[in-house]
């Protein structure tokens, strides 16, 4: 028997076999693997027995945990709502007509996220830091003692990392909107104003519903990477002052690496999976929502 | 024909990315250019002058340093070991983390190459590295507390320490010209455990018993808490998330009169601060006012090992031998990162009767008292339970009492012990 190839059918999907394989090797099968583990004992990197929901059960019941969620939740909703208000004023301000310089001014807005992490938690250590720091000397320029030493405050800690979060990230998300601002015709600011409404009126009935594509967009973003939260805090408080700057990603560490049980953190890692998915699905349905309510 | 190519050249992109990470290759590597055969050793320490003194006497081998934070070496040894790849030939961990590594079953057995030296270290030393009659590693150093204290500040306010309370005593006349008697680890983190781990050391306490169990109503802990939140709630501690540059730069203001710490955090400071070279001294650990003996508090120390997945485990063992428990391996251990020698003969080396100009010609190995057993018992779960109880203490929303409580209550109840 004769067996006939087509080769132009066939060769598409041997041009995307290595990437295939590469991918159901080092990204399908460790998702499958790590929620396989979630429902089991794990002997020295061995399945050996049938846990059930017992890992899912136990971190739910762990009053840190619990914490860690809260935490996170927090830092998620305040940093996002505060950088996307920021990112869009940002990209506003460079896109305005009557600004001059406006490629330096998006270079410097843009700067901060080349700087890595750690590097960032160093420089607003020594912002904050009470002694020493460049608040306390601004401050003593006009003979005002700043004693307050925010890394210590079970209320100021998760501040600061937001602080810190909003500074890296507001210059880089301002890209993303000045790209969707440059895509709104001119044409419909000039009808505007030639129907009498102002720079407010303006923004709110052009340019924010013009930008809601890449608004969807940059939330979904942002809120994916403020889920992973880890190493500001880390190198900062390491989760304190009492669990008050733990976040589920540090939560998730603690667990697999510390503890060194892979199981349960399997377990929390799909539970800030479903997190992330309810954030994102959350966030693209009123989005919608409030887009078809428009029309 | 073109059929043919297609294929040909789809195969070949296959093939091609899979070799790139076959084992034959990761052998290739493993032979130097040099010829010498290249062991891989993970340490969070800055010992490339030990290891290059090593390296020199070697024909055959050659010590390759891979450096990492000692978290990032037990979460990837954790993952190595279990996935049964990966792991280095040697490591070096803390203390308090080794026993869940020995406990793995994945260390090499030293023991036929290292038998004839054991008799030169402490019985609880040679326990540590001992896993069902075997040694599964040694130990190069140990850590007991010293305090560091700026010459320049006790002799301008004529201070003179001998007890925990003369610190106090003198924290209230520093903190009149802004300056703080000791750095305090608050948020706690990790180093508040250990931290206080060390105090009560130095009154010869712990959180455990031999056996592991917690021990509860324990007063050592009680007057360490006490100890520690006065120094926080009176201002004379200044409150610090260790080893930042605001950590530093408080050093290096002229706030921070003294640290009592372990004895490697020398070579920190000296690292971090060398401008303050000549400022400091160092005398022994304060005595504790209830207590007639004055004691060295325990940090921990470390031990380095080779794993079961090392392709020439006994030259791995040699190396660790020579760096462990040979008189010239303690001493350039001692030179590279202060490390107060574990292998006992050291000590007859001039190199430890020497001072140390950085410290004003003290001689920090002469501050070491007498120390007692400590006992480190799932340290990673005591370090986060010990850490929150502290920054609430600090919060005011424990008293050291109510946080000695919480401590022993909730250690007992999530470790089981």
């Amino acid at each position: 028997m004769k067996v006939h190839i087509d080769s132009r059918r066939i060769a598409p999907y041997l041009f995307l076999l290595p990437f295939l394989i590469f991918f159901a090797i080092f990204r399908l099968w460790p998702i499958i693997w790590s929620f396989l583990i979630s429902f089991f004992q794990l002997d020295d990197g061995d399945i050996s027995g049938f846990i059930g929901m017992s890992n899912y059960i136990t971190i739910f019941h762990d009053p840190t945990f619990i914490k860690a969620i809260w935490n996170t939740l927090y830092f998620v909703v305040v940093y996002n709502v505060i950088m996307i208000i920021l990112a869009i004023m940002l990209a506003v301000f460079c896109n305005s007509s009557i600004i001059g310089g406006k490629k330096a001014y998006r270079a410097v807005f843009f700067s901060p996220i080349a700087m890595s992490l750690p590097v960032v938690a160093v420089v607003f250590d020594l912002i904050f830091a009470r002694n020493i720091g460049f608040i306390t000397s601004l401050l003593g320029m006009f003979g005002i003692e700043y004693n307050y030493r925010i890394f210590a405050s079970m209320t100021g800690a998760m501040w600061a990392v937001i602080l810190m979060r909003v500074w890296r990230g507001s210059g880089y998300y301002c890209a993303y909107f000045l790209a969707g601002l440059t895509s709104i015709p001119e044409e419909l600011y000039e009808s505007a104003m030639i129907d009498g409404a102002n720079a407010f009126q303006q923004f709110r009935k052009i340019t924010l519903p013009l930008l809601k594509p890449m608004l969807i967009f940059v939330i979904i973003m942002s809120t994916i990477l403020s889920f992973q939260l880890f190493d500001e805090p880390w190198i900062l408080t390491q989760g304190g002052p009492a669990n008050s700057t733990l976040t589920l990603q540090m939560y998730l560490y603690q667990t697999s690496f510390l503890k060194q049980d892979f199981s349960k953190g399997a377990a929390v890692s799909y539970v800030m999976t479903l997190l992330m998915l309810a954030a994102s699905i959350v966030s693209v349905s009123r989005q919608k929502e409030s887009s078809s309510g428009r029309k | 024909m073109k059929k043919v190519l297609t294929v040909l050249l789809c195969s070949m992109l296959s093939l091609a990315l899979f070799a790139g990470g076959s084992g034959e290759s990761a052998t290739a590597e493993s032979a130097a250019d040099n010829g010498k055969t290249k062991l891989e050793f993970w340490t969070w320490l800055s010992s490339d002058a030990a290891i290059d003194a090593y390296n020199q006497m070697q024909d055959d081998v050659e010590i390759v340093k891979v450096q990492m934070s000692h978290a990032d070496i037990n979460a990837k040894l954790a993952i190595a070991l279990q996935a049964g790849t990966g792991a280095p030939d040697i490591y070096q961990t803390t203390q308090r983390y080794y026993p869940q590594f020995r406990d793995s079953g994945h260390m090499y057995d030293m023991t036929s190459v290292v038998s004839d030296i054991m008799d030169g270290y402490p019985d609880s030393l040679k326990d540590l590295v001992t896993y069902n009659g075997q040694i599964a590693g040694l130990t190069p150093d140990v850590s007991p507390s010293v305090m560091f204290y700026r010459a320049d500040i006790f002799e301008e306010y004529g201070i003179e320490i001998e007890t925990f309370n003369d610190l106090i005593e003198a924290a209230k006349i520093l903190k009149e010209d802004g300056i703080y008697m000791l750095p305090i680890f608050n948020p706690a983190g990790s180093w508040g455990a250990n931290a206080v781990g060390m105090l009560l050391g130095s009154r010869g306490g712990n959180y455990f018993t031999a056996d592991g169990k917690v021990i509860h109503d324990n007063k050592d802990l009680e007057i360490v808490l006490e100890f520690l939140n006065t120094m926080v709630a009176e201002g004379y501690g200044e409150s610090l998330t260790f080893f930042t540059p605001e950590f530093w730069g408080e050093f290096k203001a002229g706030k921070i009169a003294a640290w009592i710490m372990n004895t490697a955090e020398a070579a920190n400071l000296k690292t971090n601060a060398p401008e303050l070279s000549g400022k400091w001294k160092i005398m022994p650990t304060p005595r504790w006012d209830d207590k007639e003996q004055a004691l060295s508090g325990y940090w921990g120390g470390t031990v380095i090992a080779v794993t079961d997945q090392s392709e020439n485990p006994e030259a791995a063992a040699d190396f660790v031998k020579w760096l462990c428990g040979s008189v010239e391996g303690q001493v350039w251990a001692g030179k590279t990162w202060s490390a107060v020698p574990a292998y006992e003969p050291a000590y007859s080396d001039p190199f430890y009767q020497e001072g140390d100009p950085y410290f004003s010609g003290d001689n920090i190995y002469d501050m070491i008292l007498d120390t007692t057993p400590f006992h480190y018992f799932d340290w990673a779960s005591v370090e986060m339970i010990i850490g929150e109880k502290l920054d609430l203490m600090f919060a005011g929303q424990l008293t050291p009492q109510e946080a000695a409580r919480a401590i022993e209550d909730t250690i007992a109840a999530e470790t089981g012990r």
